[in-house]
């Protein structure tokens, strides 16, 4: 197992779910290095302190992932800032959310989500998916420098 | 003077009896003598003479009396100037003694003499002289009527010729040789007068020639002659044997006469023959000449052709052999009209083409002799059926258009641009107001009874004419004498070559009348509709506000109602993963329900929320392999489950028109439902058909699974309908529902058949042809 320290930026307000997605990713040891966001203005503030021009305190995360329906900034601006900046475009960002939309999906993709994942509501999918996810995003996606 | 020679007996005597003999001999002469002693002038020129004796045939001659002793000149006054030959002549002979002879005309004694002049002595003549008068006149005559003869010949152009048969020689008139464009010298044989005629007559004159010498017989013959300039001259020759009293032929004689110019004459006429029987055959008239009888003298071809004769056998038939008996009796009566009456008749008359009456113009003429007298009729006629018909037809529609113009359809008038109306009839003077007096006193003027508002409208009707002789239909009003106004439509047209308008009027107040009742109908039918309008509009609004209401409330169900699901489900898991050990099996059974409960409520949200994208996401309509999508669909439903043997037997099913991923969806639906209820079956068997309807294809899914109750078969297609527990086959009850529902959208209806225990047909159709929303 790769024991790299990895960072992974989760942007989630139910504090419920916030609290399955990191036991899920713990069950694969990658809970270690998640930082946790509760809304959008705090994502963007966080992965763009200053505009484009310097990089967060502890460094760009290796992966993003990204509820849509949050409070005060959506997810999908929060996706659009990302992939429009040139410091963040490259991280992978994931969609995880309970929408079933056809909108959503596809509005994603347009504006450059690399992965959207339905939140099951059966708990033994939705760790074995979050688990997944987090294990090829860091472990087996290589990202350019 | 001969002198007797007699014995002299005695000299005297004998010159006595001399004297005597020569006296007597003297005057009983019949030629007249004179004995004249010459006088000359100071050149020696003879200038005179003095007669010194003259005997009595001189006076019986001259008529002169008493000249003996006398001048010349004063016998003869001017016999010097008119006679000067005898001066010079008695003059030669007293100068040279040398006699000599000559006839002389006096015109002072209107006489011809023949004189010898003789010189006795020097200085003397003595002039014995006969009076030639009579023969001179006799000949005289004889020349005359040779030149008459002559000149007769020039003139008619006729030669005589003779030749003399012995001595192979020829003589000829002065025309004869004229004709032949030579001189007598240059024709003296026959050999040279063959020579000169055309090389292909010749042989023909010749035997001509012979021919009429062999048998004594006349000989008349036409013959060409060369000409010095290389021309032609036409002969007819003719001639006839002078024979000796035993019958020898001695000489052939006879005449040449210049037919040149008939023979041009005759071309000429040939010619113009010709040229007119190539008119008459070849005009499209029919011709004819009937003689004094009526019989027929001469047709042209195409006349002949209407009998199916030829023009020759027309000839010397009658009309009544020619015609049936009404109309060859009109014919000849005709005929013969014309010819009493010797003047040129047209008119229509019937005919009878090939069995077919039909109508002929027809001129009939007298044809006159060069004395003027009648001798027959000359008819030209051509068919003018058709064109008759056609004026029938014209007249008749004159008549049918005069009949529309008086009828009281519509106004009509003849109108000019300067106000004047030069016809109307009753129905527009009626519509004006006014009466036919009044318009024919002139006093009706378009412009006056047009209320001023509307003149604009006419200068704009009428520059429209200009322009295109025609005017597209305008509305304008009249101006009756009570001051009302009469509301028309009008349109005119300029007659060709004319300031002359035709106006047609048309009475729309009735319509106007109807038209503002419409129109104040329709404003309280617009007040109507905008308040409906209105009306569908805040209903409008209102669905949308529901719509997006309730877009927003299953956004809301996907998103906020399965977190709280999802954290039920996953801290109820969490409990049992972390702290089952602390809970007894009751508390782990109870656990269990939740969770079970948990899950099939996600599921109900899930296919809510399923059933109602379907519901609102937008038809695409395109063509769609449903034969494929069937196909695609089972072959994955067979993967997920690869333990079960499922014959499933998919017939063509074609294509159709409709949203690909909602079609795909029908058959998830419908042949998972078939897979599902047949899983108790021992040999699960599903058939998917098609068949064409009317205007529909209806396809079936017919499985040999569970069935259902046929009571319940209204409830099949409810959402959340199910026949079957949830423990005996798994799900919510909406598949159906969705079917239904795409399948609505389509503009098809759904049905199912079946009985529990006897498998089931679920179907549904979709419209074909035509699309339908």
């Amino acid at each position: 197992m790769n024991t790299e320290p990895t960072e992974i930026l989760l942007v989630e307000d139910n504090r419920d779910d916030v609290e399955l997605t990191l036991r899920a990713l713990r069950t694969h040891n990658l809970a270690n290095r998640v930082k946790v966001v509760g809304d959008g203005v705090e994502a963007l503030d966080y992965l763009l302190p200053a505009g484009d021009a310097s990089a967060p305190p502890d460094g760009y995360p290796r992966l993003v992932l990204l509820d849509l329906k949050l409070p005060r900034v959506g997810g999908l601006d929060v996706l659009r800032r990302l992939k429009t900046s040139e410091a963040t475009r490259h991280i992978p960002v994931v969609v995880l959310t309970s929408s079933h939309e056809e909108s959503d999906l596809v509005a994603s993709y347009d504006l450059g989500a690399n992965s959207y994942i339905v939140k099951p509501v059966d708990f033994e999918q939705f760790t074995k998916a979050v688990s997944e996810l987090g294990l090829y995003w860091l472990l087996l996606n290589k990202v350019p420098v | 003077v001969p002198v007797g020679v007699a014995p002299a007996q005695n000299a005297e005597q004998a010159l006595q009896e001399s004297r005597q003999r020569y006296e007597a001999l003297f005057g009983q002469m019949l030629e007249g003598v004179a004995y004249c002693q010459l006088l000359f002038d100071e050149a020696g020129q003879p200038a005179d003479w003095i007669y010194l004796e003259v005997n009595p045939a001189f006076e019986a001659l001259t008529g002169l009396r008493d000249a003996a002793g006398k001048r010349v000149t004063e016998v003869i006054p001017g016999v010097r100037e008119t006679n000067p030959e005898l001066l010079e002549i008695f003059g030669r002979v007293a100068q040279t003694g040398v006699p000599e002879q000559f006839e002389t005309y006096l015109p002072a004694l209107e006489r011809w003499f023949s004189v010898k002049v003789y010189r006795p002595q020097a200085a003397h003549v003595a002039a014995i002289f006969e009076n030639i008068t009579e023969r001179k006149r006799a000949a005289e005559l004889v020349q005359t009527a040779r030149d008459h003869l002559e000149e007769a010949q020039r003139l008619a152009h006729l030669g005589s010729w003779d030749l003399d048969l012995a001595s192979d020689k020829i003589s000829g008139s002065a025309e004869f040789f004229r004709l032949f464009d030579a001189v007598p010298e240059e024709i003296l044989r026959y050999a040279q007068f063959a020579e000169r005629l055309h090389p292909d007559d010749r042989e023909r004159v010749d035997r001509d020639v012979a021919e009429a010498l062999a048998a004594n017989r006349t000989y008349d013959t036409e013959y060409r002659v060369r000409l010095r300039d290389g021309g032609w001259r036409d002969i007819n020759a003719l001639g006839h044997v002078v024979a000796d009293a035993d019958g020898k032929p001695l000489r052939f004689v006879g005449t040449c006469l210049d037919i040149t110019e008939h023979k041009r004459a005759d071309e000429e006429l040939r010619v113009s023959q010709a040229r007119y029987k190539t008119i008459v055959d070849n005009i499209p008239q029919k011709v004819y000449v009937k003689g004094p009888d009526l019989r027929w003298a001469s047709v042209n071809g195409l006349l002949a052709r209407d009998f199916g004769l030829r023009p020759e056998d027309v000839v010397g038939k009658t009309n009544r052999e020619l015609f049936p008996q009404d109309l060859a009796d009109k014919y000849s009566a005709d005929d013969q009209r014309i010819i009493e009456a010797g003047a040129t008749e047209e008119f229509d008359e019937e005919y009878l083409d090939q069995g077919e009456r039909r109508m002929v113009h027809s001129i009939k003429t007298p044809v006159r002799d060069d004395s003027g007298t009648i001798q027959g009729v000359l008819g030209v006629f051509w068919d003018v059926t058709d064109e008759r018909r056609a004026q029938d037809e014209l007249r008749a529609s004159n008549e049918r258009l005069r009949r529309l113009v008086d009828s009281s359809v519509f106004g009509f008038t003849v109108s000019r641009a300067d106000g004047s109306i030069l016809e109307a009839n009753d129905y527009f003077l009626d519509l004006v107001g006014h009466t036919r007096e009044e318009l024919e006193r002139g006093e009706i003027d378009w412009r006056t009874i047009t209320p001023v508002e509307w003149l604009p409208a006419d200068e704009r009707g009428l520059a429209e004419a200009l322009e295109g002789g025609t005017c597209a239909p305008y509305e304008k009003e009249y101006l009756r004498p009570d001051g009302s106004r009469i509301s028309v439509l009008l349109a005119y047209a300029y007659l060709s070559d004319s300031e002359d308008r035709a106006v047609f009027v048309l009475d729309i107040s009735e319509r106007k009348r109807a038209e503002s009742q419409l129109k104040r109908a329709l404003k309280d039918l617009a007040a109507v509709n905008a308040e409906l309008e209105d009306r569908v509009k805040a209903r409008t609004a209102a669905l949308e506000a529901a719509n997006r209401e309730l877009e927003a409330f299953s956004y809301s169900v996907s998103h906020d109602l399965r977190a709280p699901l999802r954290s039920v489900d996953g801290f109820s898991k969490i409990l049992l993963q972390d702290h089952g050990e602390q809970l007894d099996a009751e508390a782990q059974r109870v656990l269990g329900v939740v969770i079970r409960n948990v899950g099939q409520m996600g599921r109900l949200i899930d296919d809510l929320l399923a059933f109602s994208r379907v519901s609102r996401k937008e038809l695409e309509r395109q063509p769609v392999d449903i034969d494929r999508l069937a196909r695609s669909v089972s072959e994955e439903l067979r993967a997920a489950e690869p333990e079960r043997a499922i014959e499933v037997d998919i017939g063509p099913l074609g294509g159709t028109l409709g949203d690909s991923g909602l079609l795909r969806q029908v058959w998830v639906n419908l042949l998972g439902n078939a897979f599902k209820f047949t899983r108790p079956a021992e040999r699960p068997r599903i058939e998917i058909r098609c068949e064409q309807g009317a205007g529909e294809r209806r396809y079936s899914v017919t499985d040999n699974g569970v069935g259902f109750d046929a009571a319940y078969v209204d409830k099949l297609f409810q959402p959340f309908q199910r026949l079957h527990s949830t423990s005996e086959f798994e799900g919510t009850g909406i598949g159906l529902a969705i079917v239904a529902r795409i399948v609505q959208r389509h503009g098809g209806r759904v049905w199912a058949e079946g009985a529990s225990g006897q498998g089931a047909t679920f179907g549904f159709s979709l419209p074909t042809g035509k699309e339908k929303t």
